[in-house]
């Protein structure tokens, strides 16, 4: 169980810097949109889940689980949110050099 | 459970998670400083809470103290509701 539990610890902090250095690196809105949205919310299950394996109490799963709902069902609609705003917005999009 | 506090993170596993996320909070903060649209500065706002759950999560487990758990739940609601909000003012703002 240690040793699942610094996997994940160590997996979930990668994802997150991931999704970072995406958001830093990608040459247009959208791609950053994209690598916040998966990689964050990834890492970001995978750490929860590593502090779930070491509690393991009902309260404190409990709590995981609807943390990790929350985070996982409220992401793709923010994100979606996002880019409905950027594109009615005319933010532009990498290789599209028409009038959005 | 079988473990006192602390013990249950390896130390370089537990320092190497740590420097990975500062150095993913310095990365989105760069985006947050040089991004060219409203947009952009938002996503991130949206990606540092996410990094602050994570550093939430792992201080718990580094601590063994649960209470940092709620942080994360309250981290979680409190940047969707953000960026909800965010996300309509901006797509108002531009039909004016």
């Amino acid at each position: 169980m240690t040793i699942l539990i610094n996997i994940l610890a160590l997996v979930g902090a990668a994802f997150i810097l991931l999704a970072a250095l995406g958001v830093l690196r990608f040459p247009d809105f959208y791609c950053r949109l994209h690598a916040a949205a998966k990689a964050g919310a990834f890492g970001g299950t995978l750490l929860l889940l590593a502090a779930g394996c070491y509690f393991q109490t009902p309260r404190v799963w409990a709590q995981i689980v609807l943390t990790i709902l929350f985070f996982y069902l409220t992401t793709p609609v923010a994100s979606h949110l996002l880019g409905r705003a950027a594109r009615r917005g005319k933010i532009p999009m990498v290789g599209d050099d028409s009038d959005v | 459970m079988f473990f006192d506090a602390g013990d249950i993170l390896h130390p370089v596993v537990e320092m190497a998670a740590e420097i990975m996320i500062v150095l993913a909070f310095l990365a989105a903060f760069r985006r947050l400083v040089i991004g060219p649209n409203a947009v952009d500065r938002v996503i991130v706002l949206d990606l540092l809470a996410g990094i602050f759950l994570c550093l939430a999560a792992l201080f718990a487990l580094a601590t063994g103290d649960s209470i940092w758990l709620d942080v994360a739940l309250v981290l979680a609601v409190v940047s969707f509701t953000g960026t909800l909000a965010l996300a309509r003012y901006l797509e108002q703002g531009d039909e004016e």
